[in-house]
């Protein structure tokens, strides 16, 4: 690529590096975390999530809450589906979309309830193949991600710090779910949560280090807002107006 | 200057993005640290932008993305222009990028047939209204409701709303079209990951992870200096960033985009790129003594902070960035005649480093721009002045002499020990302020005659 | 700066340097200094040779100009004694920015950072070296005190002035809304960008109007000559003085150390 060999070698005579100078970075005082520490560091946090489980989901309702989710509390999926189910009641839903990624939204359960309540569900996912077909059947899919009253996700982890939402799209997760729907619910279980994000990122650098980082990742903490009409804050302005996060204690 | 009304009306929304900023930094214990480590950060990843952007176009392209190296505007706009034509791109959906602005993008593209859409409310207000932005975080903050309304109104051909809420449903909905049948987005970096070839885009309104999502291609543009060496400093960075910018612990969504779809993936774009402008920062970074300038993350906090952008507002630039920041950078990146005067209007009174997250030294480098501008540029008549007094203050028997011969020229204007109407150079003083006659004997004349007071 | 040496190191004779303006248009202020620090029982010493430290000329962008007359400064302040300096700003550019103008005279650095290490702005000196905070004394009136910019953020000066504010009796300190934004000086700033500069001080005015006090307090020449220029324009009585000057006429030095007489 003659872009990329004449624009560094551009910004190397900036930096004022001689011909043949190689920049060699050590690491950043206080900052940079080695690879082989990287390990220790990681375990490290997930002893902290588990054994902090418990308080860091309450910091996690209490931070989601001040963030602008509606935040509900069930010991289990039993309760967990009742929830979902009143919340999509309550808001006058007809038509549903979920994700699989996470057990509860895969099971039946959920779908039952949520038929008995007279709405449409669908999960939100990808045929198998390629070609004309598949495109066709995706482009569907996609107009009824922007058409449906709600969504539903899993929640990979909460930050305990900013009352965030991590998700990492993928097989069985859309990008468009958690987004599209003017209405969005989340489900996050006890013992996902992280203290801050400095964890996250600490734990997504790891994902990379051992080759297997997703193809991207989303933080939500609350709904869509806008500030730009006379610095009013209004909600919903590109994805949900509302969103739920549904707290689970345990699974079962 | 711009609408003084204008003007104090925006005075509030600026106090609050500045006082929002102050309580999120209380708010974080340790705030003073996170600053450290952001300019830390920023720093170290300047001073080998050889290496880290090598090491970023290796890992966007093993990611299986696109990375386009463009030394000024004309490249990138060539660049983006091909990526929508390979595509048979007609519409291109826009997530706030001040790169692009930069750019002058959406000419490119309109010139060439293609629609752009701008899809940040604020952003979206200003293309209805055919103007820039006039804050890099609140770009439409000049606009009033009325004016939004007309604006959304005549788009759709619809009623007009009259609450924020209904005009925002308003704009939803137009956009929602948009998005629909986009086949290309492009978007800002808010950092770039050179360990991994991940962008990071930061939105309250959800665009940045629509512009993610739905189109068929993704082009980020971001400035070189915005690659950052490991995924781990995501966390100081985007703190330090989203508290100065909003005042918010974080933002609704923070999105880490790490190459096109993969192919287990429900959806997402089939293709990215990622277009690395220089256009001109090179020179700064050839420059040790404005070098710093390359730290910048564009919060926007230096503008919510400067008293002089808040009263000449964010269109007094002349280019895409306003305030402290945009008078330093706006010089070194274009050859506007524009960017001569900006060094010039500030007090220098510090309060633009103080709000900076990574502690860049403004009124340092604003100091550094006169003084070129003056080696560039500057008058004989001018010059002759400041020889003049440097004639007057290299002695104190000339120092007095001259003090006195103007006390005496300024005597025949004044009354009572004050001044009303003074002639040039002090004219510009007395528009607005009463300027004092020098005291008839100086502090030098008083001390010789005095008797020291007694001590205890 | 100099909080470690408390009030242990109790310098007898100190440098004055009055800065042009005070030498010029606010020789009053000079005078409550000199009287301040000599009830303290320092003796002062003015340099004779003094002019400016070379700021106006280093801010309008020539820097020559400026080096000569920085050069004749640490040529008329070379000596052992401190040096006290009335004003933020001027202490500033020779603590601050003599390094930026001198960078690549080595000689000149190093003078520079011998003097520097001996410049005390006002206040500092008074708090931080003799440790006399309580140095006021009595003045029934309502105050507001203006934060300087380079007093405050260049040299991180503020809590001194306040605590010898807070020293003098009968002085009701009123809130001043936005009392750290800059009053729209800039020195050749305010001629040059007149309109701006303007818009600035009329905000600036506006709050210490609303601040309902009969004084508003200022530690740099440069400041008052505008603030004051501003309310004179506004045909308002508000008083505008330099904290020495507050200081000196409440009668403050060693006799008004009068425990218990503090303002509410």
């Amino acid at each position: 690529m003659t872009d990329r060999k004449a624009f560094l070698a551009s910004v190397r005579q900036a930096l004022g590096r001689r011909p043949g100078d190689v920049a060699t970075p050590q690491p950043i005082a206080g900052l940079s975390v080695p690879d082989d520490e990287l390990e220790r560091m990681a375990r490290q946090v997930r002893e902290v999530m588990a054994e902090r489980a418990g308080g860091l989901l309450d910091e996690m309702a209490e931070a989601a809450s001040r963030a602008g989710w509606v935040v509900h509390r069930a010991v289990n999926d039993s309760e967990a589906v009742e929830v979902i189910r009143d919340i999509c009641v309550d808001s006058g839903a007809r038509s549903v979309l979920k994700s699989v990624e996470e057990p509860l939204l895969a099971s039946e359960r959920l779908d039952d309830a949520l038929a008995a309540a007279g709405m449409d569900v669908r999960a939100m996912v990808r045929p198998e193949g390629t070609g004309a077909e598949v495109e066709k059947a995706m482009g569907e899919l996609r107009s009824r991600v922007f058409e449906a009253d709600v969504g539903i996700t899993g929640a990979d982890y909460g930050i305990a710090e900013t009352g965030t939402v991590v998700l990492h799209p993928r097989m069985g997760l859309s990008r468009l779910i958690s987004l599209a729907p003017p209405l969005h619910v989340a489900v996050l279980r006890k013992g996902d949560v992280l203290p801050s994000l400095d964890e996250l990122f600490l734990l997504e650098r790891e994902s990379h280090v051992q080759g297997r980082l997703a193809g991207s990742m989303n933080l939500i903490t609350g709904p869509s807002r806008t500030g730009d009409i006379e610095g009013a804050i209004v909600t919903g302005i590109h994805g949900p107006t509302e969103v739920h996060l549904a707290l689970v204690d345990r699974s079962g | 200057m711009a609408d003084p009304r204008l003007n104090s009306a925006l005075e509030y929304v600026f106090e609050g993005f500045h006082k929002g900023r102050i309580s999120a930094a209380a708010a974080t214990t340790d705030w003073e640290a996170q600053r450290t480590l952001g300019r830390a950060i920023k720093e170290h990843t300047i001073a080998h932008l050889d290496y880290y952007l090598g090491q970023l176009a290796d890992n966007v392209t093993g990611n299986g993305g696109n990375i386009f190296f463009a030394r000024d505007a004309e490249e990138a706009n060539q660049y983006v222009l091909g990526v929508a034509k390979r595509g048979n791109v007609r519409t291109v959906i826009k997530s706030k990028s001040m790169v692009s602005e930069e750019m002058g993008l959406n000419h490119a593209l309109e010139a060439a047939g293609v629609e752009a859409v701008e899809t940040d409310l604020g952003e979206y207000i200003i293309q209805l209204a055919g103007e820039t932005p006039y804050h890099i975080i609140a770009p439409a903050i000049h606009k009033s409701k009325e004016e939004v309304s007309g604006l959304l109104a005549a788009k759709s051909g619809g009623e007009r709303m009259s609450r924020a809420e209904d005009l925002t449903m308003q704009a939803r909905a137009q956009l929602r079209e948009v998005f629909k049948r986009a086949g290309m987005s492009v978007t800002g970096a808010n950092f770039a990951v050179a360990e991994s070839g991940s962008i990071v885009l930061v939105t309250n309104e959800g665009n940045g992870r629509m512009a993610t999502s739905a189109p068929r291609i993704h082009v980020a543009v971001m400035g070189m200096e915005k690659v950052a060496p490991s995924i781990a400093d995501m966390s100081i960075l985007l703190r330090i960033l989203i508290r100065s910018a909003t005042g918010q612990r974080i933002s609704s969504y923070v999105t880490m985009v790490n190459g096109p779809r993969r192919s287990d993936e429900e959806d997402g774009p089939e293709e990215f790129h990622l277009v690395v402008l220089d256009n001109n920062r090179s020179r700064l970074l050839a420059d040790p003594a404005m070098r710093e300038a390359l730290y910048c993350i564009r919060c926007g906090a230096c503008m919510n902070a400067c008293p002089v952008y808040r009263k000449v507002g964010g269109h007094s630039y002349g280019w895409v960035y306003p305030g402290p920041i945009g008078a330093v950078v706006t010089p070194a990146l274009t050859d506007l005649d524009a960017g001569k005067d900006l060094p010039f209007a500030s007090t220098l009174c510090g309060a633009c480093r103080e709000a900076c997250p990574v502690k860049i030294d403004l009124p340092r480098m604003l100091l550094e721009l006169r003084a070129k501008a003056v080696e560039s540029s500057g008058t004989k008549a001018e010059a002759a002045v400041w020889r003049s007094w440097r004639a007057g203050m290299t002695g104190r028997s000339k120092f007095d002499l001259a003090a006195r011969s103007a006390r005496w020229a300024l005597r025949l204007f004044a009354r009572g020990g004050w001044i009303k109407r003074a002639p040039p150079p002090l004219r510009g003083w007395t528009a607005s302020r009463d300027f004092p006659l020098p005291a008839g004997r100086s502090l030098r004349a008083r001390f010789k005659r005095r008797k020291p007071e007694r001590g205890k | 700066m100099s909080e470690s040496m408390g009030a242990k190191w109790r310098p007898k004779r100190v440098s004055l340097f009055s800065t042009c303006l005070v030498d010029q248009f606010y020789p009053e202020v000079g005078e409550s200094v000199v009287r301040m620090l000599e009830r303290l029982g320092v003796e002062v010493d003015f340099p004779e040779g003094q002019t400016c430290c070379g700021q106006p000329a280093f801010n309008s962008g020539y820097l020559e100009d400026a080096r000569a007359v920085a050069r004749r400064f640490l040529d008329v302040f070379d000596g052992e004694h401190p040096i006290v300096v009335p004003s933020g700003s001027c202490c500033a550019m020779v603590r601050n920015f003599y390094a930026e103008l001198f960078h690549d005279e080595p000689e000149t650095l190093e003078r520079a950072a011998q003097v520097s290490a001996r410049l005390y702005e006002f206040s500092e000196f008074l708090v931080d070296v003799i440790g006399r905070a309580d140095a006021g004394g009595r003045m029934d009136c309502s105050a507001a005190y203006h934060q300087c910019c380079h007093l405050l953020r260049e040299i991180g000066v503020d809590a001194q002035p306040k605590a010898l504010l807070s020293g003098i009796s009968g002085m009701e300190l009123r809130r001043l809304e936005r009392a750290e934004v800059c009053c729209g000086f800039g020195g050749t700033f305010s001629v040059k960008m007149s309109d701006i500069s303007t818009a600035m001080l009329d905000e600036k005015l506006d709050n210490v109007e609303a601040s309902g006090a009969d004084v508003l307090i200022a530690g740099d020449a440069g400041c008052i000559m505008h603030m004051a220029g501003g309310l004179r324009r506004r045909g308002s009585d508000i008083r505008v003085a330099h904290l020495a000057q507050v200081l000196d006429e409440s009668g403050g030095g060693p006799a008004a150390a009068r425990p218990g007489s503090r303002p509410a």
